[in-house]
């Protein structure tokens, strides 16, 4: 079943990025869907399986963006050992998850800026890149943040609809406008 | 507790093994050949990029609808809020359009008169139609704008070891794709179009996503006549040879200086270049500088192409019987 939601969600990341580029076209920050696979990898099914799912991440984003292939591949492949076995040591709270999502996209974001300077030639501005990084790092852990506390919402069933229950006066209040 | 710690060390261990294996894959791919990596490339991009291009179309599909709904509901709400104001720069643009068509006619015509003028008119009614093959086109969608150079100067990961001299030309891979290949009948050399104006031509072609190279791209190379705007409309002026520069402004070359060029004429593709059934507009000349016996001519190009959607990618069904010769 992991693997399973592991697989989807690469291929919905890979394929929704374009409408997520114009839905967001406006804003400076915006998520980096393609990314989002590197941690969801990492926390499904950590070990080999995010190894080898992080890798074909890796050579999709270097198809799609030229001219070499390669890079994208190692360093996908060795940030999501990394995360692994960093994840692996700790317990599983939501907030050690969240921290562990946003240094993996943070990296990645960086590791991503590299190797496009590297490729395509220009000058690395490490603070500016970081800078960038540390936004779009922030608005993805952000949208995969909302996506995992509505699964868990949606996966609690009845239970979460009672759980909603102690707020309905406030969001009665909101709605009535006072 | 000593089972778990196992556990984990074993888990690490394989976790270890498989990067290693990953990396090994990676320096395998930066190591090969260009014609290893762009089949692989290739068989990626047909099948991402026609899945990207469909999603972003039922989004856009669905916006449009959403948008309509709500404008329908609000317009329900306030009838007193006008939807059909007039855009300026909408018909502004429209009025450059059919000018631009107005003095391609007049120049033709104008050509015509002269012929006559000159040699006579035909005793023979000549057909309106040519004996041109007949053009069709190929809707695609532009679904990827490929990676845009940062800068200037880019540095290649290949250097004098592998037969690279200084002032070899460079062909960039990560051109814009459209999202119909050879399966719609799209063919490598064939022209792209946007109304009647120039976008590129196809590059290459995949399955079922073709690479095109804009008119700007350094390779491009097409025959191009100027049409000078005049008081009595538009006349045909020299003809010279259109090369992509890899920037904004394309170069029209071998234009000889004896010619009359101007800035803000405009650039069609030349009837003697038989690719096109109509001319078609390229761009306007921005600047004219003398060079030796040529002018050097700057235009402006008419599109961007990341400015655009969808293209039409011209073809030509040769009729039955026609020779190569003719």
């Amino acid at each position: 079943m992991r693997f399973f939601l592991t697989a989807m969600f690469l291929a919905a990341a890979v394929l929704l990025q374009p409408v997520v580029d114009q839905a967001f076209a406006g804003f400076e920050v915006r998520p980096n869907l393609q990314l989002a696979p590197l941690a969801i990898c990492v926390s499904l099914c950590p070990g080999a399986p995010a190894v080898i799912c992080c890798g074909l991440l890796g050579l999709i984003l270097d198809c799609l963006a030229g001219p070499q292939l390669g890079a994208r591949v190692a360093c996908f492949s060795l940030l999501a050992a990394l995360g692994s076995i960093a994840l692996g040591r700790t317990e599983e709270s939501s907030l050690r998850r969240i921290a562990a999502w946003a240094a993996i996209l943070f990296v990645a974001e960086m590791l991503l800026r590299i190797i496009a300077v590297s490729s395509l030639g220009g000058t690395f501005r490490p603070a500016t890149a970081a800078f960038e990084a540390t936004l779009s790092a922030m608005a993805t852990t952000t949208l995969l943040s909302c996506l995992w506390l509505a699964g868990q919402l949606l996966s609690r069933g009845p239970r979460s609809a009672r759980s909603l229950r102690p707020f309905a006066p406030a969001i009665g209040r909101t709605a009535s406008g006072d | 507790m000593f089972e778990s710690s196992m556990r984990r060390h074993s888990r690490t261990q394989s976790t270890l093994l498989a990067a290693a294996a990953m990396v090994a894959v990676a320096v395998t791919l930066v190591l090969s050949p260009g014609r290893v990596q762009r089949p692989l490339r290739s068989a990626v991009l047909d099948v991402i990029t026609p899945g990207q291009a469909c999603v972003l179309v039922h989004y856009e599909r669905g916006r449009e609808l959403a948008l309509t709904r709500y404008s329908q509901l609000t317009s329900g709400a306030r009838p007193s809020v006008s939807t059909n104001a007039p855009d300026n720069n909408s018909q502004l643009a429209a009025l450059e359009q059919a000018c631009r068509s107005l003095r391609l006619e007049n120049a033709r015509l104008r050509e015509e008169l002269s012929l006559a003028e000159r040699y006579g008119v035909s005793p023979v009614a000549s057909p309106v139609q040519s004996s041109r093959d007949v053009a069709t086109v190929v809707r695609a969608a532009v679904i990827s704008r490929g990676a845009q150079s940062v800068a200037a100067e880019q540095f290649l990961g290949s250097g004098h070891s592998q037969g690279i001299a200084e002032s070899d030309v460079v062909l960039d891979e990560a051109a814009p794709r459209l999202d119909q290949g050879s399966e719609a009948g799209v063919e490598s050399e064939s022209d792209v179009l946007i109304g009647r104006c120039v976008v590129g031509r196809i590059a290459s072609v995949g399955h079922w996503t073709s690479a095109l190279e804009p008119i700007t791209d350094p390779r491009y190379r097409g025959l191009a006549q100027i049409i000078r705007p005049s008081d009595q409309g538009g006349s045909f002026g020299a003809v010279g040879i259109l090369v992509g520069q890899g920037a904004e402004l394309l170069k029209l070359t071998d234009v000889p200086t004896t010619q009359s060029v101007r800035v803000g004429d405009e650039v069609y593709t030349s009837d003697r270049d038989r690719r096109f059934p109509i001319p078609l507009y390229y761009g306007r000349v921005v600047r004219v500088e003398e060079a030796g016996r040529n002018w050097d001519i700057s235009v402006r190009p008419a599109v961007r192409v990341g400015d655009l959607k969808t293209v039409a990618v011209l073809k030509f069904s040769r009729p039955a019987g026609k020779t190569l010769a003719e």
